[in-house]
Formats: C-alpha cells, sequence, structure tokens
C-alpha cells in the first residue's frame, strides 16, 4: 500500500489519517506485539507504557515504514516525543512525505 | 552517620568527588543531574536519612536499583558508610516502586527501593526518592560470612533455581576496580553513556565506580532504551558509549549517519563481524570488555590495539587475573585451540551463599584453583583470546566442537535474518542434530530450504543445521536474553511434530 501525496488544496487530515491506518495495520500484523486493531488507537502510547515496543521491535518498525511509504526517518527524528503515539508518529512521517522538513 | 572504619572504597569515592580536576564533571539522567563538588552533601543526606530510617551500621541492605542518578547516590552513599549491600533490579519500569517487595536474602534486614520521581527531585531530599522498608523474611539467626567486613552479594547470571549469590570482599575486589580504570583510562574529559545496569555487578563496579574513579561524567540510561539513546546523544552529548552486544546491533541498524565517539566499550556475548564493522563505522573504535559476577573484569582491549584485536578478542587479562583456556577432547573447526575458558585472579568472590545465608559449595565450580567460566574461548594473537560462547551451547558433530554462537553469528549475517538461536535437538548416527530457529525480516520471502542453502554455501558441512525453522519470535526471559531452555524444548518438540528432522520441511515449529 502507498500513500498518494497529497494533492494541492485537499485537508491535511485525511493523508495523517491514512498514514494511522498504516501503522496500525504494521503493528498489529508485521510486528511480534501481540495485539489486535481494536486495542490500540492513535492516542496508545507506543514505547514503554502501552504497546511497550522495545527497541528490538522499533529498529523493526522503522524499516518496514519506510519501505512501505518510501521515505526515510532522520536521525532526528528518532525520538521518544515522535514515537509517543501513532498521531505523533504519522504527523512526522507525514511532514518527511510531504516535503522532507525537519532538523 | 557514622562512616564505618570498614569501608574500603570511602576514600577514593570522596578522593574524586573533591578532586579539583573533576569539579566540573557530573553524574546525570534524562530528568536530574548533580556535579562532582555536590556529592558529598547528597551522600550525607542519604546516609543521616538512612540512620534516622532505623538502619543501623553493620547490616547488609537490599538495593533495588533502577539505572538512574537516584540509584547512583544510594549506592554510592551505602558502600560510602560501609554497609555491604545486595544488588536486585527494580521491579517496576520506570521506577515506581512495586506492590510486593522483592525476595531478599534472610540476612538482610533492610529493603531500600530507589524510585523515579515524576519530577526531578531535590537530590539532597532523599525521602523523595528513597523508600526504606523492613525485610519480611529477615531472620536475625540466618547464617552470614563471618568477620567485620564490607561486602557486595550479586545474584549470578543464569542461575535458573533457587537463586546463588556470588559474595565478593570489597577491600579484595576495589583492586579489580582499579584495574578496569587503569585499563580502559577513564578520565575527566570523558562524557560516557551508560545504559548498562548498575544493579549487575559488572554495571556497578565497570560502569559507575571505575569511571567515578576516573573522574568522568556519566549519564545513566534506564532500560537501554534506542530513542532514548539517541535523545541523550543531542542532551548530554556523550564521547563514551558502555553498551552490550544487543543494544549495539539496534543501534547500528537504527542510525542513518555516523556519529563519532572516542570509544565504545562492548561487553557480554559475542558480536557479528557485521555489528563490530558497522559500529566501527559509525561510531569508531570499539573495545572488547569481558567479565562475569564472580570474577569481576577479566580481561578488556586498549583503544591502542589494532582493530582485530580490540575488537576481535576481548584483549588481555587485567593485572592480578590470569587464564588458561582447558582443551576439550574434540578439535575445533577452526585453526586455534578451543577449550574452556579458566580463570583465577587475586581479586575474586569469595564463594556463593543462597538466599538463606548458607554456603553453598560448588566444586564444580572449579578446577583445583581455577573458576571454570563456562564459556569457550580461543586463543589469539599476542597473548589476547577470544570468548566463543557458552560451554553448554555447544556440540559436538562428526567429531568436532561447534559452540552454537559460531552458527548463530553466521545466520545472522544473511540477509533478512534478524535474530537466530540454535540448539541441539537428540542423537543421531553423526552426533546430536542441530535446529535453528529465525526470525526473518517482513521484507523477506526466504523460506526455510532457500536459508538453509544460502547458510550451507557460508559454513562448512557439519556446522549447517540438519534444519532450519522460521519462528515470529524467539522466547526471551525478562532481562532480554535468549530463553534457552525454551528453545532447547522448541528443538526436541520440532522432532517430535515431525518424527524427523526434514530439511526441506516448511511447517514452522508448533
Amino acid at each position: 500500500m502507498s500513500v498518494k501525496p497529497q494533492s494541492s488544496g485537499a485537508p491535511d487530515a485525511g493523508s495523517t489519517d491514512e498514514i494511522i491506518a498504516v501503522l496500525k495495520r504494521i503493528i498489529v500484523q508485521e510486528l511480534d506485539v501481540n495485539v489486535s486493531a481494536d486495542q490500540i488507537d492513535e492516542s496508545t502510547p507506543l514505547v514503554e507504557e502501552g504497546l511497550a515496543l522495545d527497541s528490538v521491535v522499533l529498529v523493526e518498525m522503522i524499516a518496514i515504514v519506510e519501505a512501505e511509504l518510501s521515505f526515510e526517518f532522520s536521525d532526528s527524528d528518532l525520538r521518544m516525543r515522535t514515537f509517543k503515539n501513532l498521531r505523533t508518529l504519522a504527523d512526522v512521517i507525514a511532514s518527511r512525505i510531504h516535503g522532507g522538513g525537519g532538523a | 552517620m557514622q562512616t564505618s572504619n570498614h569501608a574500603p572504597l570511602h576514600s577514593l569515592i570522596h578522593g574524586s568527588v573533591t578532586n579539583p580536576a573533576h569539579a566540573s564533571s557530573v553524574l546525570a539522567d534524562a530528568s536530574n543531574q548533580c556535579a562532582y563538588p555536590e556529592i558529598p552533601r547528597y551522600l550525607e543526606a542519604i546516609q543521616t536519612y538512612l540512620s534516622e530510617s532505623g538502619v543501623r551500621t553493620g547490616e547488609c541492605l537490599t538495593l533495588e536499583l533502577p539505572n538512574s542518578l537516584y540509584s547512583a547516590l544510594t549506592v554510592l552513599a551505602v558502600l560510602d558508610a560501609g554497609f555491604s549491600l545486595m544488588l536486585l533490579p527494580a521491579q517496576a519500569p520506570g521506577g515506581r516502586a512495586a506492590a510486593h517487595p522483592p525476595a531478599a536474602p534472610r540476612f538482610s534486614r533492610s529493603l531500600v527501593s530507589v524510585g523515579q520521581p515524576a519530577h526531578p527531585a531535590d537530590l539532597a531530599a532523599p525521602s523523595t526518592y528513597i523508600q526504606i522498608r523492613a525485610n519480611a523474611s529477615y531472620d536475625p539467626a540466618a547464617p552470614r560470612p563471618a568477620g567485620n567486613v564490607q561486602r557486595i552479594f550479586a545474584k549470578t547470571s543464569g542461575s535458573l533455581g533457587a537463586a546463588k549469590l556470588a559474595v565478593h570482599d570489597l577491600a579484595r575486589y576495589r583492586g579489580n576496580i582499579l584495574s578496569t580504570l587503569a585499563r580502559l583510562r577513564v578520565d575527566p574529559s570523558h562524557r560516557i553513556a551508560l545504559p548498562t545496569p548498575i544493579f549487575h555487578l559488572y554495571g556497578l563496579s565497570s560502569g559507575l565506580l571505575s569511571i567515578l574513579f576516573g573522574g568522568a561524567s556519566i549519564d545513566f540510561q534506564e532500560r537501554a532504551n534506542l530513542l532514548r539513546f539517541l535523545e541523550r546523544e543531542q542532551d548530554f552529548d556523550p564521547n563514551v558509549a558502555f553498551v552490550t552486544p544487543t543494544f549495539c546491533e539496534t543501534l547500528v541498524r537504527a542510525r542513518k549517519t555516523p556519529r563519532p565517539y572516542r570509544f565504545m566499550v562492548i561487553g557480554g556475548d559475542r558480536t557479528s563481524d557485521t555489528t563490530r564493522l558497522r559500529s566501527e563505522a559509525m561510531h569508531g573504535p570499539l573495545i572488547n570488555a569481558y567479565g562475569s559476577t564472580e570474577m569481576g573484569m577479566v580481561a578488556t582491549a586498549e583503544l591502542s590495539m589494532v582493530p582485530a584485536l580490540r575488537s576481535g578478542t576481548v584483549g588481555l587479562p587485567l593485572p592480578g587475573v590470569e587464564y588458561r583456556i582447558v582443551e576439550r577432547a574434540e578439535p575445533h573447526a577452526g585453526s586455534d585451540a578451543v577449550g574452556e575458558l579458566q580463570v583465577r585472579s587475586i581479586y575474586a568472590f569469595e564463594g556463593y551463599v543462597d538466599m538463606n545465608g548458607d554456603s553453598l559449595h560448588r566444586p564444580e565450580a572449579f578446577d583445583q584453583d581455577w573458576f571454570r567460566t563456562g564459556d569457550l574461548a580461543s586463543a589469539a594473537p599476542e597473548g589476547t583470546f577470544r570468548v566463543l560462547g557458552r560451554c553448554d551451547l555447544s556440540v559436538n558433530r562428526n567429531g568436532l566442537l561447534l559452540p552454537f554462537a559460531d552458527v548463530e553469528v553466521r545466520l545472522r549475517e544473511l540477509g533478512g535474518v534478524e535474530e537466530a538461536a540454535v540448539a541441539a535437538g537428540p542423537e543421531s548416527i553423526r552426533g546430536r542434530t542441530l535446529v535453528a530457529f529465525c526470525v526473518v525480516g517482513r521484507g523477506s520471502n526466504l523460506s526455510e530450504p532457500e536459508l538453509r542453502g544460502q547458510y550451507a554455501k557460508r559454513a562448512p558441512a557439519f556446522a549447517v543445521p540438519d534444519a532450519i525453522r522460521i519462528v515470529e519470535a524467539l522466547p526471551k526471559l525478562p532481562n532480554g536474553k535468549l530463553d534457552r531452555p525454551s528453545i532447547a524444548a522448541m528443538a526436541m518438540q520440532a522432532f517430535a511434530a515431525g518424527g524427523r528432522i526434514d530439511a526441506t520441511a516448511t511447517g514452522g515449529v508448533a
């Protein structure tokens, strides 16, 4: 699945929501985490509490997300605040996809 | 609180924190920090708090320690005041005190649990971050090693049954801490990231204490969290890091661009060549170290060594430590002789006790006066040696000794393989059968026969597992290490399920 570049003038939310759906599917289907789709929402903490993804799973998730959505995180994206929950993660990914901004 | 005369680290701790050359060094974690010159005041506040809470001079305290600045100050205060201590990990992540107190030895009267306050606590107000409780299993009549001697009791790793505690006399053990400092040449210009836990004797002595005596700054990091490590790289700006092989591997996989360090110290299990080389390209020199709970730091490489020796071996034994490699009957496939690593040291542990305080006699742990590490090692150039894996994690195949780690490291070097574990199945005509379990990356469509085929191209025939099974995940212990007994059971099950191991089988392990 790929996320279509957002057409000019379209509302921003659609794109981020689409990314959240992709992330959710990756977590439920691709990662070694025992969780079903209805157990996570966009505000579920990803690290430590909530899903408690450990470093090994995080590295795997980063690789999968980058491959599926055709972008790359920068080292400065790999922060606790980015991986706070699906919403914060999708926001960072959206900014990377739509302009490669960030530090 | 009066400082005991029997506190062998007292003058070292105070000598370092009041040394003008160390005055700009700090101890820190993600939430708080303090400069060396402030440390004596905080240690005194903690000692007063212990005393006011009814802790008595000479008792053995059980310390429950998350990896934090608060823990570092607490353990330093306890060591400085001459208490004997038992080390335990914090039970709950984030340092919150758990509802049920941890099991403490019967000879320990008080449990000292360090918490992680939600907001930076006043370091001079220890009641905000230290909880002192009576140990419910305390028995004043419980035996305890004799003499007015300050001791550290540390759980040995890999003890699956009843806990086995290694006992160290600090007056003796301090020599090992000072040798580690001299070998690693820690100095006040170093800013050291320390994600290795200080509730392990290795992290406490080779990490916190040897670094503190060298006057360097330390950043304590909880639970080797990748994101936090990268965040602290920016905020604390470390130029040295102590890491485990697993964490090093995670780091080089995640990192996009190089981030030079003066050096990284890697301790523990064997690291793959790929990880070593990638880490050197990303971080700079990697120094390999080897030690155990019983013997402390046994050997480390040095920065001045050529890379092949510096990160490819564990270097030379520390002063006061000797090693020998007792060859096994079976030859190893490599050119070097392989055998069990045996160590003796003038700084070694005194022996084992159990949680009741009773001495445990373990004649099988020694070969005359040599401590049997249970690790396989091979000699390397210039008196250095390599550690290859655990002796009990190896098999005899076609008359040759094959450490599981040899196979696991090579499997992980195959594209697509993220984790690998090997276990022995039942005897067959050719010796013990071998089953490998691999976790492959999602992008990989490798089938089990393809994986085995690829591996077979890179390894001698006797080292090719009888079966390779792709699994979703490998069983792990709470500390993140592989759950070897479960993996061994999976290997036996792999046979039971299929009747025989079929190398072309495609089914996973049930």
